[in-house]
């Protein structure tokens, strides 16, 4: 895995009304790997039906990945999910991201949510110019608002790529740019709810 | 993978194909040739892509490149066709390249393969 001079200072936290995102911590694997045993999701995940056991989840989860970084409910501390950065190159200035919402959450926009985050503590902290993200047909419509606003944009469709229970499956491929997203609309307007508050 | 040779037996090129993970029936098909040999790349394209399909139970293939190598697949127009562009993706020389991913499906190819005349 590469690492980044930067990759030892990053910011600890960061809060919307509803969720914080913070950096996993050994004391998360529990919560993320029971979330990750839901047989809905195990075939399109990154472990593709092969979800290690509790003792190798560690590992596992940091394959290939930069940073991982919970979502957490405000409400009651519960973790929705993660997102996590990985395969980066930082001689290109690009890496990928993956998200999980946790089957408690799906439909709420809860991890999208914390995508936003997500990407504001990226380029505040690495020297990235995009992040990518892969994701299937059934998973498209959760990019629709961004790519609609315009963070996000679709960069392509990988056609048949992957296999889901048997039957290929397109995988669309998502980025989003640095300073596309340092100049948003909704950046801006994350930051003014943030300082309200 | 393999050696590419020209008539005379020098090496040209190499090709590779292999696999993805979590994709049974698709792999990634590799072609690089010298400088100089592009047109040679061209035939052995479309000769490895056939040979892909009539070898394996491969039912889409994929290659990528960066916007500034040789396309090599461009006999097959109609067939092969850029899936996904990724722009400024690495630095190459000096400068940002777009990584181009292109694919073709079974059927594309072969429907592409029985309108030649000669096929």
């Amino acid at each position: 895995m590469s690492t980044s001079p930067t990759s030892s200072s990053p910011t600890s936290a960061s809060t919307t009304s509803r969720i914080r995102l913070r950096h996993v911590q050994p004391d998360d694997y529990p919560a993320l790997h029971a979330m990750e045993t839901d047989p809905t999701t195990s075939d399109t995940w990154r472990y593709r039906g092969q979800l290690p056991p509790l003792e190798e989840y560690e590992a596992a989860l940091w394959q290939q990945t930069t940073a991982v970084l919970v979502v957490e409910n405000i409400d009651d501390g519960t973790l929705a999910g993660y997102v996590h950065l990985h395969d980066v190159d930082w001689r290109a200035g690009h890496g990928y991201f993956s998200l999980y919402a946790g089957p408690h959450v799906r439909g709420r926009g809860t991890v999208m949510e914390g995508l936003m985050l997500f990407c504001d503590w990226v380029f505040g902290n690495y020297d990235l110019r995009w992040i990518y993200a892969h994701a299937f047909e059934h998973n498209i419509g959760q990019f629709s608002s961004g790519l609609r606003r315009g963070e996000a944009v679709h960069l392509g469709t990988l056609r048949n790529r992957v296999e889901v229970l048997g039957e290929p499956t397109d995988v669309h491929v998502i980025g989003i740019e640095r300073e596309n997203w340092l100049n948003s609309p909704l950046r801006a307007r994350l930051h003014r709810l943030q300082a309200r508050r | 993978m393999g050696i590419i040779l020209d008539a005379d037996g020098e090496r040209i090129g190499a090709l590779g194909l292999a696999g993805l993970t979590g994709a049974a029936s698709t792999a990634v098909l590799d072609i690089h040739v010298l400088p100089g040999h592009e047109e040679d790349g061209r035939r052995v394209a479309v000769l490895a892509t056939q040979a892909a399909f009539n070898g394996s139970p491969i039912d889409h293939l994929y290659t990528e490149r960066f916007d500034d190598d040789p396309d090599l697949f461009t006999d097959m127009a109609g067939a092969w066709a850029l899936e996904v562009r990724l722009p400024e993706f690495a630095r190459v020389d000096g400068r940002y390249a777009d990584r181009l991913i292109s694919g073709v499906s079974r059927s594309e190819f072969e429907r592409w393969f029985e309108a030649l005349p000669i096929a």
